[in-house]
Parts: C-alpha cells; sequence; structure tokens
C-alpha cells in the first residue's frame, strides 16, 4: 500500500515539478497571436520591431490629440512613392497609399489639390541581390476593408523636427503618426495592426469594438 | 525507512523542479527581450528587424558615416561584454550591398519616415534558421540623423541609439513590458546608454 503510494506521488513529482521549474523563468512571449487573412493584408504598414520611433504615445487620447487628422477610410490605390538617399548609394524607396474617408477628428488636412489623401510608406530595403530595389506592393492586392488612421501631415513634421525639406512639397503627403497608429476594422472589432506586442497597441486596444473606438477618438477631440 | 523515502521524494522533487528550470534557462527565446522578430502577419520574414548573429565574433563595417554615428557605434559595441562575444571594427567599405560583415552601419538623410534608427536584415544578407532563432549575416543600421536631427543633438542621445541598434543586431528585443528596468533596449531609448545584466546574460546564453 505504502509502495503504490509512493510511486503515485513520485509520478505526481515528475508530471508537476519540472512544469513548475519552467514557470519561474518564462516571460510572455512577444509575437501577437495568429491573425486573419484581413489583418495581414494591412501588416505592411508596420515594420517589425527594431527601429526607434519619432513620436510615441501611451494612450488614445493622446494620440487623438497629437494627430493632424484622423481618417476613417479605405485604400483606393496605389502608386510609386519617392526615393530617398540617405548614405551615397543607399537609396530606400517609398510607395503611396490613396486613402478615402471621413476626417473623424483634427482636420489639418489640406485636401485642396486631390480628393485621396496621399499616405505614404515606406517599403524598406528588400533589395534584390542586384542591388536594384523591389516595390512590391505596387504588385500586391490593395487592403481590404476599412481602418483608422492617425496621421501626421509631412509639413508638420517639418516644424516639429526642424527638417530641410520643402513644406509646400511635403504638404501633400502623410505618414502615419506612429508606425502602429493604425487601426482595422475587423468585422466590427477594433484589430490595432501591431498586433499586441508593444506598449502602443495595448494603448489602442482599450476599445475592442471599432464603432465605440471611432467615438472614443470623437469625444478625445472634443474634449 | 519512512525517514529515507522521504528524503529520497525530496531529491526527486528537486532535480524535477531544477529540470525544469534549466530547460526553461537554456532556451533564450523564452526570455522578455531576446529572440529575432517577425513581422506583424508575415512570419519568418527576412525583413525583421530584430536578429540573431550566426556566430560569436561580431563584426561591423561602416558606410559612409559622420563621425558622431560611428563614435555612438563604437560606444554600443563596446557594451558587449567580450568575455561573451568577442567584436571588431573592420576597415570601412564603399559598398552598401556587400556582405562581408555581420551588420553594415551608415547614417544619412532617409526621409520623414517616422523612425530616427532602425536595423534591418535585407534581401542581400544570408539568412539561417528559424524565427524566433532566425540568425543574419549582413545586417543593416541606418540612423536617419538628417530627417530627425533632435535625436542626434547631443553625445548621450546618440550613445542611446548606438547601443540600442547594436543590441538589436544581436538578438536582443524591446524591454516592452518591464518599463522599471534601464536599458539602452528601452522602447524609447529616454534612459540609459548601456545594457543591463539581463541583457547580458541573454548574450551569454546564446553566444558565450
Amino acid at each position: 500500500m505504502m509502495a503504490v503510494r509512493n510511486a503515485g506521488i513520485r509520478a505526481l513529482i515528475l508530471l508537476v515539478l519540472p512544469f513548475a521549474g519552467a514557470v519561474v523563468f518564462s516571460y510572455t512571449v512577444l509575437e501577437p497571436p495568429g491573425q486573419a487573412p484581413l489583418i495581414n493584408s494591412w501588416s505592411r504598414f508596420v515594420p517589425s520591431e527594431g527601429g526607434v520611433q519619432a513620436e510615441q504615445f501611451t494612450s488614445l487620447a493622446q494620440l487623438t490629440r497629437m494627430s493632424d487628422a484622423v481618417v476613417r477610410g479605405s485604400i483606393v490605390g496605389v502608386q510609386p512613392g519617392r526615393a530617398y538617399e540617405g548614405a551615397p548609394g543607399d537609396v530606400l524607396r517609398s510607395v503611396v497609399y490613396l486613402v478615402e474617408g471621413e476626417v473623424v477628428a483634427g482636420g489639418r488636412m489640406d485636401r485642396s489639390r486631390d480628393t485621396a489623401l496621399r499616405l505614404e510608406v515606406f517599403v524598406g530595403d528588400e533589395r534584390a541581390p542586384e542591388g536594384v530595389p523591389a516595390i512590391q506592393p505596387l504588385d500586391a492586392p490593395l487592403p481590404e476593408g476599412e481602418a483608422l488612421f492617425f496621421l501626421r501631415n509631412k509639413a508638420t513634421s517639418i516644424e516639429l523636427f526642424r527638417q530641410t525639406a520643402d513644406p509646400d512639397v511635403e504638404r501633400d503627403y502623410y505618414r502615419l503618426v506612429n508606425t502602429e497608429s493604425l487601426v482595422v476594422n475587423n468585422l466590427g472589432a477594433a484589430q490595432p495592426i501591431g498586433g499586441d506586442h508593444s506598449a502602443e497597441s495595448r494603448a489602442l486596444a482599450t476599445h475592442p469594438d471599432f464603432e465605440r473606438l471611432v467615438a472614443a477618438v470623437r469625444q478625445a477631440s472634443s474634449g | 525507512m519512512r525517514t529515507g523515502a522521504r528524503v529520497r521524494d525530496i531529491r526527486w522533487a528537486v532535480g524535477a523542479f531544477l529540470c525544469g528550470l534549466t530547460l526553461s534557462l537554456a532556451t533564450p527565446v523564452a526570455g522578455n527581450n531576446f529572440g529575432s522578430t517577425a513581422s506583424p502577419g508575415e512570419g519568418d520574414s527576412p525583413s525583421s528587424s530584430v536578429n540573431l548573429d550566426p556566430n560569436s565574433h561580431h563584426t561591423i563595417r561602416f558606410f559612409y558615416i559622420e563621425t558622431l554615428q560611428r563614435n555612438a557605434t563604437e560606444w554600443g559595441l563596446g557594451r558587449i561584454d567580450q568575455s561573451l562575444m568577442s567584436t571588431q571594427v573592420l576597415a570601412d567599405t564603399t559598398c552598401s550591398a556587400c556582405t562581408s560583415q555581420d551588420v553594415l552601419i551608415t547614417d544619412g538623410n532617409y526621409g520623414d519616415n517616422g523612425v530616427v534608427a532602425w536595423n534591418s536584415c535585407p534581401g542581400t544578407a544570408t539568412v539561417t534558421g528559424v524565427h524566433p532563432e532566425r540568425t543574419c549575416y549582413g545586417q543593416i543600421v541606418r540612423y536617419n540623423n538628417g530627417a530627425y536631427p533632435e535625436y542626434y543633438n547631443s553625445t548621450l542621445k546618440r550613445y542611446r541609439l548606438g547601443c540600442h541598434e547594436l543590441g538589436h543586431t544581436v538578438g536582443l528585443r524591446h524591454n516592452e513590458f518591464d518599463t522599471a528596468v534601464i536599458s539602452c533596449l528601452n522602447r524609447y531609448v529616454r534612459t540609459s546608454n548601456d545594457f543591463t545584466a539581463h541583457d547580458l546574460e541573454h548574450l551569454n546564453f546564446e553566444y558565450g
């Protein structure tokens, strides 16, 4: 009887305690959970971790107030963007997505020159072996559905960061305030494009319903 | 007799606990800020920005870089404990696509893309392993000092960025969830220009 009980205790020890030991030094895995195809089509807007953002936010209200415009809209087209030669011969390229929709907050956007807002997104440096930049987003299907875009006008950036670019040229372009400041309407749910792996995305995940998120932005803007 | 059995049980328990603990610690990707990153939704993307070095000898090479950013990078490289991972600065190059170094470092005006500095694994690099233990030989660190000069207007700011980006080239991620940790790997790089003991522990497990 005693032998049976001891065997039972040892079996329990073997099953449970290794997990207990592992739990002591286990941490939260940072990768976002599995995402639907709809979200995947938007993921090109978000470079993965590894960069230092020029603008940061810790709450939805703060991001709303920072933004030159918050637009609820869709991508209706894509065009070749511009080339930026940082170091000699090291050229990064951008593409321009055309965004149409409703200005929910901010409204400091100049839409006098175009009907669609021009959102500039950098392609990155996924160069072909011969060094020719590959602009794959021009060939890829456009992201479907609608999203909430928190935008910075590039003329404003010139003032904020004392840049030397020409404001008359840059006024036509927008970027996301922060590369994670975009929330997709995923079948009624508000899905921050950065997943849940950053402080920014968690700040945007406080309103899981897309309509309520839009309402909260309106409220933050008027408050 | 009964005491002897209890002693054996305790030994079993301690052994099993330590076994689990050892397995956990021996898996660096389980740490809260170590391991390669994938672009959200893209799985094992080579364009991801945090990568492991495929070897324990970290070599960097400068490509048309200003002295201020060069010094900041050398500061960051110096934060890596030589007993964990040897480091070397190779002669400057004028070939941005050549990958005869672990990391190419450069600077300039890359436009108002919202990012002050970043690390990447370009298409020209050699990628091995599987995320989150993917390695990249031929990474590129870019300082966007031309577009965001205010982030580069003091030695301390530059050194923070140098430490931060060099950390990404050896697999260190942002310290997202523990804001109490003072590390140059903190997401906003506001507080420190050095790695923590915890950061270096990760390097020890991976490369030491």
